[in-house]
C-alpha cells in the first residue's frame, strides 16, 4: 500500500516522464562507476529546486532513504541506492543560469556537465578549471559532492577551491543559500563543509562558481624515463625546484602498452614511465621554464623529453592519458581504480609496493596518475566474471590504501569515501575523529535521511539492509507494464 | 602585573590562565574547564579579539602561543605541519632557506599566530595569487571543548577523506574547538617580482585596472586599492609617490619568472589609462610597502574610543559603489582598503558615536541591496548590539546553530562570540 502512495504522490509531483518505479528502469540506476550496486525503488528526474524539496518531503512521510545522482560518474559508489528508497537525479536540472564575465562567476543547477560551464564561459576567455577525466560526462553536482580533483587541480586546486556558493536542500526539504557570489560570508564556513559531504549533508541545487581565465599559452613536456623510480624522483625534483606546473600526469609501462594498443600516441612502448606535463599561463617565458623542467627530468635520467607547443600534438600526447582507463580493456576485462595519496617524496617507495602487492596477489597493476599532487590511480586488472578474482582485487585494493596512509598519506584524493572504503576510514580516523565527524552529520541530517550507510564506518543495520537487498536484486527482473502491486518490501525502508 | 589582566576583554578579565607546553596539555586544560564548567577564550596573540561580540562568560583564557614548534616540513611535498601557536613570521623567516613560504599576509601578520590567523579567517593582499588560509590548509588538530582531539584532513595536498574539517574551524572564530596544529601546503617563493603603483581621481578610473588584473592569467599576487587617507597612513611612514588629485590608489605586485613580472607590470600600465601617477616601486620601498599594508584600515586590539571597523564583501566590479558609499559622510574620515579582485573591503571610520552608526547602516544597507555582506570587525559592543555583528543574517544560522551545539553543546567556547549562538 505504502509504496503505491508513495508512486502516486510522486507522479503528482513529477507526472509520468519524471518518475521511474518499474524494475527493467530501476535496473539502469543501480550503479555508478564503482564496483557496487544498489536497486533504488523510485527514481525521480526534478528540474526545479522545489521539486526536489517536494521530493525530500515525500520521502520524508514514507521514511524513505534519499540518494542523489548526478551522471553516475562516481568511483566510490556514492550515488548507489544500496539501502533502497528515493533517488533524485539531476540531470534535467541543466542549466547555466548565469555567467558573469566581469566578476567572473558562474551560477548553474547542479545537473550542469562539468565541460559545458567551461563551453558557456569560452566566449569570455574563461574556464571553469577544475577537470576531473569524466569532465565531458559528469556532473557540477556530482563534483560538490565529491570535491572532485582532475590533472589541473596541481596549480589551480579542486572544486572546493573553487564554488563560492550554494543552494542547499536540507533533508527535511527547506532550502538555505550557503555563501555567495561574494567572498568570505560571515559565519561557519558551510560552503566548504557541503563540499565532499558525498550527499551526506544536503542536495546541491544551485552553485556560485569561480571562472577562471584561459591560460594563453600552453606548453606539453612528454618525458620518457626506463623506470618508474626515474619519473617519481622527477617529479618530486620538479616540485622542490619551485616550479608548480599546470599538471603533472605519470604513466606506468603496463598502462603504456594499453594506451599505445589502444590508439597510437607517440608513447615509447618500451619505456619503464612517461610523465605528461603541462605548463602554462603567459607565452612571456613559458619556453624558458619548459626547457628548464625538461633539463630537470633529464638529470634523473629521462632518455627522452618532447616539447610541444602546437596544440594538434600536445593534443595527441594527451589523447593516451584521457583515455587511459578505458585503453584497460585491452588487457582484462574489468578494472577496480584506487585513489590513495601519498606525500610526492614517498612516490617512488609507494609505487614499488604497489608492485609488489599486485605479485602477490598475483594481478597485473597498471599506474595513471595525477603524480604532481602525490595522487595514485593504481588501476588493478582483473576479470567481474570470477569471483575469486574479483575478491582478490577488492583485497589488493583496500592493502594498496593501507600502504597509502602508512606512507603519512589518505585513503582518497578524488573519489570519495562513499560505500567503497568507509570501512577503511578507521585506518585514518580515530574513534574520536569520526565521532565529530558524526555530529557534524546530524547537526544536518539528524535522521540519516540522506545517503544512509554512505562515508563512514558501516553500522550493522546498514549490512543487514544491504545483504536483504543485495538478495532481492539477483531475483529475475519482472516486466510490468503497471505499477507493481503494492505489498513489496515496504519493510526494507530505513 | 597580574597575569589574569593581559588577557581582559572589553573589561571581562578571566579567573584563570592556562599557557600550555603541549597539545595534550591544552586538550587537558579544556577537560578541566569542561568539569568545572569555565567558559574558554583562546589566545594566539591576540590581534583580533575584538572580533565578534564580548564573550558573555570568561573565565578561562587559553594561551596557545607556547604551543610553537614545527611538526614536520618536508621540502619536497611543499607542506609543513606546525603547532597552532606558532608565529606566521617566525615559520616564514625557517622557509625562507628553503626558497618556500606560507604566502598569507594578514593584518598585524608580524604578530599573529597561525592558530589565530586561521580562527579568524582574516586575509591579506596575497590572497589574490594564492588563495586565503582556507585554500592553503590541509590538515587541522583541535580540541573540542571537552578536551577531546580530533582531527581532519592530513598532510597531502589533495585529500577527500571525510568532512572537511578544516573548512569548518577556519574563520569560526575559536566558538567550535581550539585549533592546536595546522598543516599546509606551501608554495616556492617566486623568481622575481615587482610592484606598480597607480594613483587614480576617482574609484571608477580604477576599475579597468583592478578588472583587467582579475582576468589576467598571469595572476598577480596582489591588486590592493587604498582610498587617498589610507595612503596617506602609508606614507607617514615611508617614502612613496604623492599626488593631491588622487583620492584612490591601486598597488599592483607582480611575480614569476622575470619575463612575465614584466609582462603584468606591461599590462597593469596599459590598463590604467585615467591615472595620474604610474610608478614602479623600487623593491626595498615595495618590500617594507607589502609588509605593512594588510595592516592599514584595520582597527587594532583593543579598539581606540570612537573609532569602527567593518568589512564589506562585494563583487570585484562593484568597488567604486562601495567607495562611494563608504566616503558619503564628510564627518567621518575613513579609511579604506580593498583586494581589488576580490570585491572585499575593510574600512575604518572615526567620529561620533551616531554618525559612525549611520555609516556602518548605510554599508550594511549598500551590502544587502547588492547581494553582498557586511560585518563589523572592531568597535564599541553597544554598536555591535545595535547593528548586529553582520548582516545578512539568513536561515543557514539555524543550521550553524545546531553544528555549535554539536560540538560544543554546552557552549562554553567563546560563548557569546557570533551573537547567535
Amino acid at each position: 500500500m505504502k509504496r503505491a502512495r508513495v508512486l502516486q504522490e510522486l507522479l503528482e509531483i513529477f507526472g509520468p516522464r519524471g518518475v521511474l518505479w518499474e524494475d527493467h528502469h530501476l535496473l539502469l540506476y543501480e550503479y555508478d562507476a564503482s564496483i557496487d550496486k544498489g536497486r533504488p525503488d523510485f527514481v525521480v528526474f526534478p528540474t526545479a529546486t522545489e521539486q526536489v524539496a517536494a521530493a525530500v518531503r515525500i520521502a520524508n512521510r514514507y521514511g524513505l532513504p534519499i540518494v542523489v545522482r548526478g551522471a553516475g560518474t562516481g568511483l566510490s559508489g556514492g550515488a548507489v541506492a544500496d539501502q533502497g528508497g528515493l533517488m533524485i537525479v539531476t540531470t534535467r536540472m541543466r542549466r547555466i543560469l548565469e555567467i558573469d564575465p566581469v566578476n567572473l562567476r558562474a551560477v548553474v543547477q547542479p545537473g550542469v556537465v562539468n565541460i559545458a560551464v567551461s563551453q558557456a564561459a569560452a566566449a569570455h576567455g574563461l574556464y571553469y578549471a577544475p577537470d576531473p577525466s569524466s569532465q565531458k560526462a559528469c556532473t557540477i553536482g556530482g563534483n560538490i559532492a565529491e570535491n572532485s580533483g582532475g590533472p589541473h587541480c596541481l596549480a589551480y586546486g579542486v572544486t572546493t577551491n573553487h564554488v563560492l556558493g550554494l543552494e542547499v536542500v536540507l533533508p527535511d526539504g527547506e532550502v538555505i543559500e550557503v555563501g555567495g557570489a561574494a567572498c568570505d560570508w560571515p559565519g561557519y564556513d558551510l560552503t566548504g563543509l557541503i563540499v565532499g559531504s558525498e550527499g551526506t549533508l544536503g542536495i546541491v541545487t544551485k552553485a556560485v562558481l569561480r571562472l577562471m581565465p584561459v591560460p594563453e599559452a600552453v606548453v606539453t613536456l612528454l618525458a620518457v624515463f626506463d623506470t618508474v623510480d626515474q619519473a617519481s624522483e622527477a617529479v618530486s625534483a620538479i616540485i622542490a625546484d619551485g616550479t608548480i606546473p599546470g599538471a603533472i600526469e605519470m604513466m606506468d609501462h603496463t598502462a603504456i602498452q594499453a594506451v599505445e594498443s589502444a590508439k597510437r600516441c607517440g608513447y615509447p612502448m618500451d619505456a619503464g614511465a612517461v610523465l605528461l606535463i603541462d605548463v602554462e599561463g603567459l607565452p612571456e617565458g613559458l619556453e624558458e621554464l619548459a626547457r628548464h623542467i625538461a633539463r630537470l627530468c633529464e638529470h634523473f635520467d629521462a632518455r627522452e623529453v618532447r616539447i610541444a607547443t602546437d596544440p594538434a600534438e600536445r593534443e595527441r600526447l594527451w589523447s593516451g592519458r584521457k583515455g587511459a582507463f578505458g585503453a584497460m580493456g585491452r588487457l582484462a576485462p574489468s578494472y577496480y581504480v584506487q585513489d590513495g595519496v601519498v606525500p610526492r617524496d614517498q612516490l617512488p617507495r609507494v609505487l614499488r609496493r604497489i608492485q609488489e602487492i599486485g605479485q602477490r596477489y598475483g594481478l597485473t597493476i597498471a599506474n595513471v596518475f595525477h603524480a604532481g599532487d602525490g595522487n595514485l590511480h593504481p588501476l588493478i586488472l582483473f576479470d567481474e566474471r570470477d569471483p575469486e578474482l574479483t575478491r582478490r582485487a577488492v583485497e589488493a585494493g583496500a592493502e594498496i590504501i593501507r600502504a597509502c596512509v602508512e606512507a603519512g598519506g589518505t585513503l582518497t584524493g578524488e573519489h570519495g569515501v562513499g560505500l567503497e572504503k568507509r570501512d577503511l576510514m578507521p585506518l585514518l580516523f580515530s574513534p574520536a575523529d569520526l565521532e565529530a565527524m558524526a555530529r557534524i552529520k546530524a547537526a544536518f541530517n539528524p535522521e540519516n535521511r540522506l545517503n544512509p550507510c554512505k562515508m563512514f564506518p558501516s553500522t550493522k543495520m546498514c549490512l543487514e539492509t544491504w545483504s536483504r537487498r543485495k538478495a532481492r536484486m539477483t531475483e529475475p527482473v519482472r516486466y510490468r507494464a503497471a505499477p507493481p502491486p503494492a505489498e513489496m518490501e515496504e519493510e526494507l525502508w530505513i | 602585573m597580574d597575569l589574569t589582566m593581559r588577557y581582559t576583554l572589553n573589561d571581562s578579565t578571566p579567573h584563570i590562565v592556562r599557557q600550555p607546553q603541549t597539545v595534550e596539555e591544552a586538550a587537558e586544560a579544556l577537560r578541566e574547564a569542561a568539569r568545572s564548567g569555565w567558559a574558554v577564550v583562546p589566545w594566539g596573540s591576540g590581534t583580533h579579539q575584538g572580533i565578534g561580540h564580548t564573550p558573555a562568560r570568561y573565565d578561562l583564557a587559553l594561551d596557545l602561543t607556547r604551543l610553537s614548534r614545527v611538526l614536520r616540513h618536508r621540502p619536497a611535498n611543499l607542506t609543513i605541519r606546525v603547532e597552532a601557536g606558532i608565529r606566521l613570521a617566525e615559520l616564514n623567516a625557517m622557509l625562507a632557506e628553503h626558497g618556500q613560504w606560507l604566502p598569507l599576509d594578514p593584518p598585524f601578520g608580524d604578530r599573529a599566530t597561525i592558530g589565530g590567523i586561521l580562527a579568524t579567517g582574516l586575509s591579506g593582499p596575497l590572497r589574490a595569487r594564492y588563495g586565503s588560509a582556507r585554500d592553503l590548509l590541509i590538515g587541522i588538530r583541535v580540541a573540542l571543548a571537552d578536551g577531546t582531539l580530533i582531527q581532519g584532513g592530513g598532510e597531502v595536498v589533495k585529500n577527500v577523506a571525510g568532512y572537511d574539517l578544516p573548512k569548518l574551524f577556519h574563520g569560526a572564530l575559536g566558538t567550535l574547538g581550539v585549533i592546536v596544529e595546522a598543516a599546509f601546503k606551501l608554495w616556492p617563493r617566486p623568481k622575481a617580482e615587482a610592484t606598480w603603483v597607480f594613483g587614480f581621481p576617482r574609484a571608477e578610473d580604477a576599475l579597468s585596472l583592478t578588472l583587467s588584473m582579475l582576468r589576467h592569467p598571469g595572476f598577480p599576487m596582489a591588486v590592493e586599492v587604498l582610498n587617498a587617507r589610507a595612503w596617506e597612513a602609508l606614507r607617514a611612514e615611508m617614502e612613496l609617490p604623492a599626488d593631491p588629485g588622487a583620492r584612490v590608489w591601486v598597488l599592483v605586485r607582480a611575480g614569476g619568472w622575470p619575463a612575465q613580472v614584466e609582462r603584468i607590470g606591461r599590462d597593469a600600465v596599459a590598463a590604467s589609462s585615467g591615472a595620474r601617477v604610474k610608478d614602479r616601486l623600487p623593491e626595498e620601498t615595495a618590500s617594507t610597502l607589502w609588509a605593512r599594508v594588510s595592516s592599514v584600515a584595520i582597527l587594532p586590539h583593543p579598539a581606540p574610543p570612537g573609532a569602527l571597523g567593518v568589512r564589506l564583501g562585494l563583487l570585484p566590479a562593484q568597488l567604486a559603489e562601495g567607495a562611494a558609499t563608504l566616503e558619503a559622510l564628510e564627518e567621518i574620515p575613513v579609511l579604506w582598503r580593498a583586494h581589488g579582485t576580490l570585491g572585499l573591503i575593510y574600512a575604518e571610520g572615526r567620529g561620533p558615536m551616531e554618525t559612525l552608526l549611520r555609516w556602518a547602516e548605510n554599508l550594511r544597507s549598500l551590502a544587502l541591496t547588492r547581494g553582498g555582506h557586511f560585518m563589523i570587525l572592531a568597535g564599541p559592543e553597544s554598536v555591535k548590539q545595535a547593528l548586529g555583528l553582520w548582516a545578512p543574517l539568513r536561515p543557514e544560522v539555524e543550521v550553524m546553530r545546531r553544528v555549535k551545539a554539536q560540538l560544543d553543546p554546552e557552549g562554553r567556547l567563546n560563548p557569546g562570540r557570533l551573537g547567535w549562538a
